[in-house]
């Protein structure tokens, strides 16, 4: 009995206890109800448009200097347009001189054009000959300075300091690097007494210093860039063996990469850019080869019945994506750089070609065929997420920007009277919505996008 | 033996239930909560009576359309031989500093209480317009005479009388519903402005991860429903991380955007909203 009561003096006691906690629980809770009722709004969507960005001609009092500051602006503002992430406002519509921008703008001039941010800059001859060029960079709506930087250099060299600056400006505004300081290699494609002919030419990423680097006599194809030093690997056909080359763009001299047993094709560099990755075809097979370009060194990486080809490095120099029918049909495969753990990625209906891994590593970049037609995509390392940017009668040879957010590639398309158009060069953001063509005197294939800063 | 038996079966029970009972409602919470705001989005309006938003010009798309694609000019083509490029004296960098911080100039007067106590006035009178005179005092005064036919009383309770018409006159002419500034913003205002901000919002799309940002921006609001004053909060991460900085930087840029101001809230309740914190996460877009 005795149990019993003391059972009970418990139960009681804790009854009360817990009524207490309870009371003292909610009481809790409601407070910090009231604590939390400052007005919170939760933002979960916004506008993807190119933002307003008003560039002003770079202000140079001597007479000489003032075309420069004119054409400077000009480069940047058509980077920036290009690039689809902003839109460059009218300079007729300037209210502000751009003499009275040397101190700090008067952001209300600029607030009423709807500019969110506006560059400003001064070119300057130095005593010894050299220019001065500096910018800023403004948060109209903020009026704070992004960012602040000068450059000297020679006269000629204006473009390029355009460009470097268009990449500062892109780097502040989006937080990753920028793509204009950069070249593109492609190859020229003409008839020639009804013979195609196809040369290798460079240009910079905007089109402009166009220039051959090759006379047309013998045929080349698939150049890439190495991401270290001015040099091209290509494949070319002297005499009627293609073999893969290397050819330094500063000299202008070419080499054959080796005396190879069977034909070498598809070359691309290592991500350190001191070996080439590529296929060689023996006895009616084609596998996947490192040459070490020091010691010039051939090593097998795939020993597949089946056709292996166009090996890309990640940038991280770990995995290698290349294209394989040992499934009976094209598809992407990633195996370990040393060959091993090879497995299919592309899972889609039709057949996959052309992988080429993003330099930014989140994505690889595709050439896919599906009943009659061709497209260029993407898709995550692990074969997931695949997104089609581009299609056409023809679109081919996927190549990245620096950035990773970029695609060139060149398209072919139907012409009526079962004509195709001549070969061009276009270029692709990963949204998708902002492809436009690259100008090239004549037809354009194959584009090589050159890594920042060579 | 059996009562703590019993106890011990209906504790048992007790707990079981509240299992029963209880436990589904935290699984069910987030998708509910969610629900119930679609619901008020509808509902809310009719009693909160806000000004009805007025859709703003689409400007962006016709500044879209007439711009024209900046494209590079095509090029002179020059056959040139094969020849080594001039090398290219790379320009070096050098940071300039910020100019002098100008003389702060005042770019919005704060206003002082009294304005906005005046505001509030004018927003009563308007909303509710007195009845006119004449309805209530001659239907009272009907009222009142056949009262003083039929109870015939002294002349001390006709004064009584007059005041009680008086207090109903009164109670006629003042509003019905009583303006409470502590009420809380409802959903259907805040939504305006999530709507109005959303469309100033420049999200940072290309980016690797964009749609994991999150931001918070504390606004102080003036009184007329301009912003006063926005801040990044979690200004550390501003110097260390370049996407979060750019992602935040437009949120900034969101609030500040003219073209969003001023934020369609409720004038009245301005205590309720002289300061909010909005979160910036673009995760409807993915």
């Amino acid at each position: 009995m005795n149990k019993y009561s003391e059972i009970n003096n418990i139960t009681k006691f804790l009854s009360k206890k817990m009524m207490f906690i309870g009371i003292f629980v909610l009481s809790w809770i409601l407070n910090t109800n009231y604590a939390l009722s400052e007005l919170r709004i939760d933002i979960t969507s916004g506008v993807v448009a190119p933002m307003p960005i008003a560039v002003t001609d770079f202000f140079g009092q001597e007479p000489g200097v003032t075309k420069f500051g004119g054409d400077i602006s000009k480069v940047i503002a058509s980077n920036l347009a290009r690039s689809g992430l902003f839109r460059p406002i009218d300079k007729n519509a300037f209210i502000q001189s751009v003499q009275s921008l040397s101190a700090p703008p008067r952001f209300g001039d600029w607030r009423v054009l709807n500019a969110q941010v506006l560059v400003q800059g001064s070119t300057k001859l130095l005593a010894d000959g050299r220019l001065k060029v500096a910018f800023r960079l403004w948060d109209v709506f903020a009026e704070q300075q992004m960012i602040g930087l000068e450059y000297h250099t020679i006269p000629n060299n204006w473009r390029r300091v355009a460009h470097i600056i268009s990449d500062a400006i892109y780097k502040r505004m989006t937080g990753e690097d920028g793509y204009f300081d950069t070249r593109v290699v492609y190859i020229s494609e003409s008839w020639l007494n009804k013979r195609r002919e196809k040369r290798l030419a460079i240009m910079d990423q905007d089109g402009a210093n166009h220039k051959f680097l090759t006379d047309g006599s013998s045929l080349v194809l698939t150049p890439r860039f190495s991401p270290s030093q001015q040099e091209i690997t290509y494949l070319s056909y002297y005499g009627n063996t293609p073999q893969v080359y290397l050819f330094n763009i500063e000299t202008g001299r070419q080499e054959i990469l080796g005396e190879f047993p069977g034909m070498t094709f598809a070359p691309r560099f290592s991500p350190d850019g001191l070996s080439v990755i590529m296929s060689m075809a023996k006895n009616g097979n084609s596998d996947i080869f490192l040459l070490n370009l020091k010691t010039r060194r051939l090593e097998q990486l795939t020993r597949h019945s089946a056709i292996d080809t166009s090996p890309s490095y990640s940038p991280d120099g770990s995995k290698i994506v290349f294209n394989s029918d040992r499934g009976g049909q094209q598809q992407i495969y990633v195996m370990n750089s040393n060959g091993n753990k090879a497995r299919r990625i592309s899972f889609g209906k039709g057949r996959y070609a052309t992988p080429v891994w993003s330099p930014r590593g989140d994505l690889i970049a595709f050439t896919k065929m599906r009943k009659g037609k061709f497209y260029i995509g993407v898709m995550r390392p692990d074969g997931s997420g695949e997104r089609l940017l581009a299609e056409d009668f023809l679109v081919e040879a996927p190549t990245w920007s620096p950035n990773g957010r970029v695609i060139m590639f060149f398209r072919q398309s139907k012409m009526p009277g079962n004509k195709v158009s001549e070969p061009k060069i276009f270029s692709i953001d990963l949204t998708g919505r902002n492809e436009r063509e690259v100008l090239t005197p004549i037809g354009a294939s194959d584009p090589a996008w050159s890594p920042l800063n060579l | 033996m059996r009562r703590p038996l019993l106890v011990s079966v209906s504790l048992h029970l007790m707990v079981a239930l509240l299992g029963y009972v209880g436990w589904p409602s935290f699984q069910n919470d987030a998708p509910l909560t969610e629900e119930i705001m679609m619901i008020d989005i509808v509902k809310v309006d009719e009693v909160t009576n806000v000004p009805e938003t007025v859709p703003e010009p689409i400007m962006d798309d016709k500044e879209e359309q007439t711009q024209t694609p900046q494209e590079p000019k095509p090029l002179k083509s020059e056959a040139m031989p094969v020849a080594a490029p001039e090398p290219e004296p790379i320009p070096e960098p050098d940071p300039i500093p910020e100019p002098e911080p100008m003389p702060k100039k005042v770019v919005k007067p704060e206003p002082a209480v009294p304005p906005r106590k005046l505001l509030v006035a004018k927003a009563k009178i308007v909303r509710k317009p007195k009845p006119p005179p004449t309805f209530k005092v001659s239907a009272l005064k009907d009222l009142l005479a056949d009262m003083k036919k039929t109870q015939p009383r002294a002349a001390k309770e006709e004064t009584q009388k007059a005041t009680f018409s008086d207090k109903i006159s009164k109670a006629i002419s003042s509003p019905t519903k009583k303006f409470n500034a502590n009420r809380a913003v409802t959903i259907s205002e805040i939504d305006a402005v999530r709507r109005q901000i959303m469309r100033c919002w420049n999200v940072p799309a290309g980016s690797k991860d964009a749609k994991d940002i999150k931001i918070e921006i504390f606004v102080e609001m003036n009184s007329d429903g301009t912003v006063r004053k926005a801040k990044i909060l979690d200004a550390k991460r501003l110097l260390s991380d370049a996407f979060f900085r750019t992602a935040a930087e437009s949120a900034r840029r969101a609030v500040l955007n003219p073209r969003c101001s001023p934020l369609k809230l409720p004038l009245e309740k301005y205590e309720r909203w002289r300061t909010i914190t909005l979160n910036f996460n673009p995760r409807d877009m993915f």
